[in-house]
C-alpha cells in the first residue's frame, strides 16, 4: 500500500518540479492526515496543527525543486513538518517561559474548548513519540514496518513504544469507558 | 489486550478530526510568497540611494534599522545583513555567555550558594555544569535570528581607540531588549573575500572588548566549510579573554554546525590555546537533528549527547569524566519550571532555582 502511494506521490512531485501544480489538491489529500497527526503529536492544539500543516506544504512547494524523487516523499514531508513543529515549540518556549502559562489568561483553554475528544485524552496520557506512533497506527493504518521506516527507528523500538502506549491508555481509559 | 486494542482503534477512528486546511488556500499563500520574494530584489536597489542621499544631505546621524536576516541591505552603509549574519549570531552567543540580562531567554543564575551545600554526587556535578552554561547552550540550540536586530548609525565623529578608528555604530536588540553595541569601520574587504580579518569594538553592559573577527571559507566538489572566529579582549582586564568559533560543514545532503567558546586567563594562555574553560556545541542538520554539548573545565569533562526537546524542557544522555573516574547518565530529563530548572536521573532529582529566587 505504502509503495503504491509513494509511487503516486513521486508522480505528483515530478509534475510540481516542472511547474505544474494542477495535481496539488490530490497530493494534499493523500498526505494531509499522517502529516497532521505527526504535527499534532508535538503541537499544543489542533488550531496550531492546522497552521503548521499549511506551513509545511508551503515550505515543501518552495523547496520542491530540491526534493529527491528516489527517496520517500512522505518521509521528507514528515521530517519537514516535525522540524517546523519543533522550531515553533522552541520559539514558544522562549515566549511562554517569560510570559507564564497562557492558560492563566484563558488562551490555551480556548484552543481546547472546541474538542475534548478521545484523541485529546490519549494525547494527554502519552509522550510525544508514543502518541505519534499511536496515531500513525490508529488513524493512518500504517504497518509497524512502515512506521519504523517513517520514524527511522528500529522496528522493535516502534513495537515496544506502541505496546507501552496501549498500556498507558488502558490504565487511563479502561475498556468499559471506551 | 487484543480486544481492548481493537475497540480503542475503532473508537479512535470514529473520533476522526476533520482537517480544515484547504489546498487552494495553501496554493494561494505559496504563490503570494513567491511573488513577494521576486519583488524584493528590485526594491533593494532604490532603497540604497535614498538612504545614502538622506545621509549626505542631512550631514548628520542617519539611522537604519536592519533585521539581521530578513532585511533589505542599504549598501551605502558598510554592512550586509546576509553576509554578516553569522558574525552577528556569534556576537550574540558571546553576549549570551556573558549572561545577557532580561531578554526573554529563560536565563538562570548559575547556581545558588545554598544549593552547593547539597550532597555532591557525580550527577549533581554534571547537572550543575550544564546549568552553569545553560544560557550559552540555549543561544546555540534555540537562537531565533529574526529577533536579533541592529540599528546602525553613521557617527558624527569617529570613535577612536588606541588601535583603531571606527566610523559606524550598531545597537543590537534581541526582541524588545537592548543587547550590545558594536563599533566598526568599513567591512567591504571582510565581506567580499573568502578569507579576511575585521576589527571592531564591543560594548556589553559595563564591559568593553576589542574584537578581532576572522573568517575562512573553503569549497571543494560537493563540500564546503565556513568558519568564523571571534576573539574578545577586555580593554580593562587582561585576564578576560574569550574566543568564539563557529564552523559549518556541508557535504552532499549532510550538514553540521559546531560552536565553541573558550575562556583564557592571560594573553600567553590565549596564544598557547590553554583555555581554562571550553564549551562546544554541535548540531547535525539531518532529520534527527542530533545535538551534543561538551564542557571542559579544570580537568573535568562533561558531555551531553542526543539532546532533544521535550514538552517540558530537554532530555539527553550525559557523561562525566573527572577525579580519575567516568560516569554515565542515560536519559536525563531537564524540566524548565516556572521557578527554575529541575534535572532528573533515576532517583536523583536536582533543582536549581531562578536568579530572582
Amino acid at each position: 500500500m505504502m509503495s503504491e502511494k509513494e509511487d503516486l506521490l513521486t508522480v505528483y512531485v515530478a509534475s510540481f518540479q516542472k511547474g505544474d501544480l494542477s495535481s496539488f489538491s490530490l497530493f494534499f489529500e493523500a498526505t494531509k492526515r499522517p502529516l497532521f497527526y505527526n504535527i499534532y503529536s508535538l503541537s499544543k492544539s489542533r488550531e496550531e496543527s492546522e497552521d503548521l500543516l499549511q506551513e509545511t506544504f508551503i515550505r515543501f512547494l518552495e523547496n520542491v525543486k530540491d526534493v529527491r524523487l528516489d527517496r520517500s516523499i512522505l518521509g521528507y514531508l514528515m521530517v519537514l513538518s516535525r522540524n517546523l513543529s519543533l522550531d515553533r515549540l522552541r520559539k514558544k518556549k522562549h515566549e511562554s517561559l517569560k510570559e507564564e502559562d497562557l492558560s492563566a489568561h484563558g488562551e490555551r483553554d480556548s484552543y481546547r474548548l472546541d474538542e475534548e475528544s478521545l484523541l485529546e485524552r490519549i494525547k494527554g496520557t502519552l509522550k510525544d513519540k508514543e502518541f505519534e506512533t499511536f496515531v500513525l497506527r490508529a488513524m493512518d493504518d500504517l504497518s509497524f514496518k512502515e512506521i519504523a521506516k517513517l520514524q527511522r527507528r528500529p522496528l522493535g523500538t516502534v513495537l515496544w513504544c506502541y505496546q507501552n502506549a496501549l498500556k498507558k491508555i488502558r490504565k487511563e481509559i479502561p475498556y468499559e469507558s471506551l | 489486550m487484543k480486544a481492548y486494542e481493537e475497540k480503542l482503534l475503532a473508537k479512535a477512528k470514529e473520533d476522526r478530526y476533520e482537517i480544515r486546511s484547504d489546498p487552494e488556500r495553501i496554493l494561494s499563500a505559496y504563490e503570494r510568497r513567491e511573488k513577494e520574494a521576486s519583488e524584493k530584489a528590485p526594491r533593494k536597489r532604490w532603497v540604497l540611494p535614498l538612504a545614502l542621499s538622506s545621509s549626505l544631505l542631512a550631514a548628520s546621524i542617519v539611522v537604519f534599522v536592519i533585521g539581521i536576516i530578513h532585511d533589505d541591505t542599504p549598501k551605502g552603509i558598510p554592512w550586509n545583513p546576509d553576509a554578516s549574519k553569522t558574525m552577528c549570531e556569534e556576537l550574540f552567543s558571546f553576549y549570551s555567555y556573558q549572561g545577557g540580562s532580561d531578554r526573554g531567554l529563560p536565563l538562570k543564575k548559575p547556581l545558588l550558594k545554598e544549593a552547593a551545600s547539597e550532597a555532591t554526587t557525580p550527577f549533581y556535578e554534571t547537572a550543575m555544569a550544564f546549568e552553569d552554561h545553560f544560557s550559552f547552550f540555549l543561544s546555540c540550540h534555540s537562537y531565533s535570528s529574526s529577533l536579533l536586530k541592529a540599528e546602525h548609525v553613521i557617527l558624527d565623529k569617529p570613535f577612536v581607540t588606541e588601535k583603531a578608528t571606527f566610523e559606524y555604530k550598531a545597537e543590537f536588540t534581541y526582541g524588545d531588549e537592548r543587547a550590545f553595541t558594536l563599533y566598526y569601520s568599513d567591512m567591504g574587504a571582510f565581506l567580499s573575500k573568502a578569507e579576511a580579518t575585521f576589527r571592531s569594538y564591543y560594548v556589553g553592559g559595563e564591559k568593553e572588548y576589542e574584537v578581532t573577527i576572522r573568517k575562512e571559507e573553503e569549497r571543494e566538489e560537493g563540500e564546503s566549510e565556513k568558519k568564523i572566529a571571534l576573539s574578545f579582549f577586555n580593554v580593562r582586564d587582561e585576564s578576560d579573554i574569550f574566543s568564539i568559533e563557529r564552523k559549518e560543514e556541508l557535504e552532499e545532503d549532510e550538514s553540521e554546525r559546531s560552536y565553541s567558546l573558550m575562556r583564557f586567563s592571560s594573553l600567553s594562555a590565549y596564544r598557547n590555546e590553554e583555555a581554562d574553560l571550553s564549551l562546544s556545541f554541535e548540531i547535525e542538520e539531518d532529520e534527527a537533528k542530533e545535538t551534543s554539548f561538551e564542557i571542559e573545565k579544570k580537568e573535568k569533562e562533561f558531555e551531553y549527547e542526543s539532546i532533544l526537546p521535550t514538552e517540558t524542557g530537554f532530555r539527553f544522555d550525559a557523561s562525566f569524566e573527572g577525579n580519575e573516574r567516568e560516569y554515565s547518565f542515560p536519559n536525563v530529563l531537564l524540566d524548565l519550571e516556572e521557578d527554575g530548572h529541575r534535572y532528573r536521573f533515576g532517583s536523583e532529582n536536582r533543582f536549581f532555582p531562578n536568579k530572582s529566587q
